[in-house]
């Protein structure tokens, strides 16, 4: 809201300099944005705070906060109005009592061809109100003034009596910005003999729309309930400086105050005499807020000394009435302070006076705890550390995507789960795993270079059991855009990661998503029996249309799992014995593995050189280079020793895997 | 004698190069040098002369010897003192290839720095469901169906139920519901709001939330624990300012504020000319949400906060929107470690 400076110095004897005041607001809980120009102050006010809606209470709150004096002759006001002997009375029909805490409307003849003063036009216009017609602007005035709307109707266009109800089904209203509307049956409006005029606290009606020829006016003052208007103001898209005030819940006592000076001020500048009324439709008188404080509690929590004495005398300043100076104070909560409930309300209070400066800075005193073991992040730092050795980009992407990126992959999004609510298409589901977001980024990217990679730690989510939260698995996905030898790419990092954490991970090699992975070049990726996520070069058909040129070399998987089969590295002493080296080349069928192969040499050690798809071979065919080192405890081995060990190994591949000597 | 001893050692100290020496070296102390050769010969000499004859000799290798070595050590210096007038290296050429390795993302640095400082502290870091009830989401946290409160985040809503949490509050009571007091905790994590973007506010973003709980926890603890972590953040000179807020889950609340990382607290663009910047909100747990986490707020009381990671990497930074932490743009992610 707007905070004309010179308004809320109305109401003090001394005038507060700009940056004061912003200071003296700030300290009641407003959060000034910025202090335009010297003359306004753009602020943001608490939702729990229906007064700070209005400048009188802004000019309180000011006050106490600064040490400036109210000058108590700028909230009176006189209104010598009585109604008009003889007139007949208002009828007020409230159909819905439990949404209409007060209701008052009052019949006055007014002369609206008068002009507004200028004093009143200018502060409605540095508050961000348009000067409209000396009525109008008068109920703005006092919106502004107490943050009590007020709403006037044409008498001449409204047939009594008044009622307030909710809404029936098919009822239609066009307010005054000119829209008609159809009435929905949780809307509260005020209704005449002949249907709905107004939407209650919300928006007028444009057929008892003011106009410079209105000569009688009722003039209404209420108290609805909040949430009610609230959502009438979302429903019809109508949040309006009368609504949001609403919202905020207004004590009864603030419509007759609000209605009074309203009628006051209409006298005097409007030639307004009162005709009829005001009818009040009261549903509960309200009785003052007592509330039991005690001194102790309210300086243990905010960690300050405090006697009574100071607690009454801050309280004080803020008009709430505080009797005892004992360790039990009764306090009485002003009617403006509906926030106020309890102790912690009033230590809140206590401590905004004082102001946060005078609060100590202390640390709790601890004792020690159990440790807590962290199995996230270290061992999340050391996966960082080990992607970005190799070049990969640390990206976060949105964890809500569109229905296109789940059909590009020729998935169904009825397995995700979907958003009631999304702000567009493009963030409507919840991903299952990070693919479509690693894709889409490297698509944006691709004029970056013609070779990066990615990696995300984030959590995917998947629909759980009935009448459970879904799950979130934690996953690691790692994506490299290369022309060429993309699955080595992707495979380095998953080898890298093995190591660096001690997991023993193997892949299973399989088409693991058809149309998605490369058919032979893509696996499983185990612990132990378990498949924990996949790997592979992805299929050309998910990768041409995304117009990125080369290959793409995806890995995924559930980072807890892979994290909980870490072992600690066992150191292994070398042996005191020169080991003898030997390579080993085999043809083989182009289906064995390393994995097989190593397997079968589990005693041996033996490290992978390299192998051959060469057009020498037959199409079924590879040649596998292995280099064996083989050694032993005790002594140096001989050369026939090391041939009888290569033989056995040789030996063994032919057996079981049908490995055959290069010719 | 075959060697006239001073011209050899005139020619080995005359040697130009390396190269020229190593020739010298091979002719005279060779397997097969002339040195080498005549130290064999004494061997065939008769006996009575062999001691005479092989001390001459030996006495001439030890000479050319020390010639050899100070001419290596002449050339050596001549080496050095070329190099110094002829340069072949420029000491400032950079050699790092930026591109072989990678980068961190700036938020996630942020956090995991935020992680250490906690632990300092003795904080535990907690991790807890992203998609969550309404009850631990809004009703838990004192924030009914039609509080006011819900108009300050607009939230999506899932088919069937259940939301995208709009704050790691939801971590509160959970927590609070399997441990007693003592409770430290901080809690990072991704929160989502159905709100337009803007320079400031994306609608996924990262939050932090610190919850303490226990006996005779007090404002001025929070105040202390908010500088400390400031600090700890920001730098040793870091103040901080707190001014009332509300929030419906903590009561007292307030608004924390640093002096501005940028002017140091004099003011600049950054913070408006105030000399400060908005980090984050924070209170005392309110007694009801104790009360519905199971422990009584008339023993132990405690305090809550939370913040902003990518507001505080965004100012670190430099970077004028948010927005570009989630883009994600290579061009812009290359330029942090």
């Amino acid at each position: 809201m707007k905070i004309p400076i010179e308004w809320v110095n109305s109401y003090l004897l001394k005038p507060l300099p700009a940056p004061q005041m912003g200071a003296a607001l700030e300290r009641s809980g407003v959060e000034v944005e910025v202090i335009a120009a010297g003359d306004v102050i753009d602020a943001t006010t608490a939702a729990n705070r229906w007064d700070l809606n209005g400048m009188a209470w802004l000019a309180r709150e000011v006050a106490a906060h600064s040490g400036h004096k109210l000058d108590q002759k700028a909230y009176e006001h006189k209104s010598d109005s009585r109604p008009a002997r003889g007139a007949q009375p208002l009828v007020v029909d409230i159909g819905s009592p439990q949404l209409v805490d007060r209701y008052m409307l009052a019949h006055l003849r007014v002369d609206n061809r008068k002009k507004t003063p200028t004093w009143l036009a200018q502060r409605l216009e540095a508050a961000g109100v348009r000067p409209i017609s000396l009525v109008v602007d008068v109920t703005n005035y006092l919106m502004m003034e107490y943050g009590q709307p007020l709403h006037a109707f044409d008498a001449a266009h409204v047939t009594l009596p008044v009622g307030v109800r909710l809404a029936k089904v098919g009822e239609s209203l066009t307010t005054l910005d000119g829209v008609k509307r159809r009435l929905d049956p949780a809307d509260l409006v005020i209704a005449d003999a002949k249907g709905p005029i107004g939407l209650a606290g919300v928006m007028g009606g444009g057929s008892s729309e003011i106009s410079t020829s209105t000569s009688e006016i009722y003039l209404e003052a209420a108290s609805f309930h909040g949430p009610t208007l609230r959502q009438t103001a979302v429903r019809h898209g109508l949040r309006t400086d009368a609504s949001a005030r609403f919202e905020r819940g207004i004590p009864v006592q603030a419509a007759a105050l609000t209605l009074g000076r309203a009628i006051g001020l209409l006298e005097g500048l409007a030639g307004a005499k009162l005709l009829t009324g005001p009818v009040d439709r009261l549903r509960f008188t309200p009785k003052p807020v007592k509330l039991a404080v005690r001194a102790d509690r309210v300086a243990a929590v905010l960690g300050l000394k405090l006697t009574p004495t100071a607690i009454k005398n801050e309280l004080a300043k803020l008009g709430f009435e505080v009797s005892g100076a004992t360790e039990m104070l009764n306090v009485e909560v002003p009617w403006w302070r509906p926030d106020v409930a309890t102790e912690e309300d009033i230590a809140e209070e206590v401590i905004t006076t004082l102001g946060y400066d005078e609060l100590p800075a202390t640390l709790p005193a601890w004792e020690p705890a159990a440790i807590e073991f962290d199995t996230t992040w270290v061992p999340r730092w050391r996966a960082k550390a080990a992607l970005q050795s190799l070049g990969l980009f640390e990206v976060v992407t949105y964890s809500f995507i569109s229905e296109e990126q789940i059909e590009a992959l020729g998935r169904s999004p009825k397995q995700s789960l979907k958003l009631k609510n999304p702000l567009s298409s493009e963030q409507a589901y919840l991903r299952t795993d990070l693919l479509p977001s690693l894709l889409r980024t490297a698509e944006r990217n691709r004029t970056y270079s013609r070779d990066f990679g990615l990696y995300e730690f984030s959590k995917v989510y998947r629909p759980g059991k009935p009448a459970e939260l879904p799950e979130e698995p934690l996953n690691a996905g790692i994506l490299v855009r290369t022309p060429t030898d993309s699955y080595r790419s992707v495979k380095a990092a998953l080898d890298r990661l093995s190591r660096s954490h001690n997991v023993e991970v193997s892949v299973r090699p399989g088409d693991v998503e058809a149309g998605v992975t490369h058919p032979t070049r893509s696996g499983h990726v185990m612990v132990g029996n378990k498949v924990i996520g996949w790997i592979g070069q992805l299929h050309p058909a998910v990768v041409q249309p995304t117009k990125l040129r080369g290959e793409v070399g995806y890995l995924e998987f559930n980072w807890e799992q892979f994290v909980a089969a870490g072992r600690p590295h066992r150191y292994q002493a070398p042996g005191r014995f020169p080991a003898v080296n030997r390579d080993l080349s085999v043809i083989l069928d182009r289906t064995v593995t390393w994995q097989q192969v190593k397997a079968e040499l589990k005693t041996e050690a033996a490290a992978f050189v390299g192998d051959y798809y060469g057009a020498d071979l037959p199409p079924t065919k590879k040649t596998l280079t292995i280099r064996l080192r083989f050694s032993a405890m005790d002594r140096t081995l001989t050369d026939e020793e090391a041939d009888r060990r290569l033989a056995a190994v040789l030996d063994a591949l032919q057996r079981k895997l049908g490995a055959e000597l290069p010719a | 004698m075959s060697i006239e001893t001073k011209a050899v050692r005139e020619a080995i100290a005359g040697a130009k190069n390396v190269q020229e020496l190593e020739a010298l070296r091979v002719r005279y102390l060779g397997r097969n040098g002339i040195v080498t050769q005549e130290l064999r010969r004494v061997g065939q000499l008769p006996q009575n002369q062999r001691a005479v004859a092989g001390a001459t000799a030996n006495k001439l290798r030890q000479q050319i010897e020390l010639a050899f070595t100070e001419a290596q050590k002449k050339l050596q210096q001549e080496q050095y003192l070329g190099e110094v007038e002829a340069i072949t290296l420029d000491v400032t050429a950079p050699v790092d290839a930026p591109k072989t390795f990678g980068h961190a993302h700036p938020v996630l640095s942020l956090i995991d720095e935020m992680v250490r400082i906690f632990w300092q502290m003795g904080f535990t870091v907690i991790d807890g469901p992203e998609i969550e009830t309404e009850w631990y989401n809004f009703e838990a946290l004192n924030i009914p169906a039609d509080h006011p409160a819900r108009d300050m985040q607009d939230t999506f809503y899932l088919e069937g139920g259940n939301l995208p949490r709009t704050h790691t509050s939801n971590l509160q009571v959970r927590y609070m519901e399997e441990h007693k007091p003592p409770i430290r905790i901080v809690t990072p994590g991704k929160v989502y709001r159905n709100e337009d973007e803007d320079q400031r506010h994306s609608w996924q973003f990262y939050q932090l939330e610190g919850l303490v709980v226990d006996k005779g926890i007090a404002l001025s603890d929070l105040k202390g624990t908010l500088l400390a972590m400031m600090r700890g953040l920001l730098g040793e000179g870091t103040q901080i300012k707190l001014l009332p807020n509300y929030f419906p889950y903590t009561e007292p609340s307030v608004e924390l504020h640093a002096t501005c990382v940028i002017c140091g607290g004099k003011g600049c663009k950054m913070c408006s000319n105030t000399g400060w910047l908005e980090l984050g909100g924070a209170g005392m747990v309110h007694p009801k949400v104790l009360r519905n986490g199971g422990i009584d707020p008339e023993v132990y009381t405690g305090f809550a906060f939370g913040f902003g990671p990518e507001r505080i990497a965004a100012i670190k930074h430099g970077v004028p929107d948010v927005r570009e932490f989630w883009r994600p743009n290579l061009s812009f992610l290359e330029q942090f470690e």
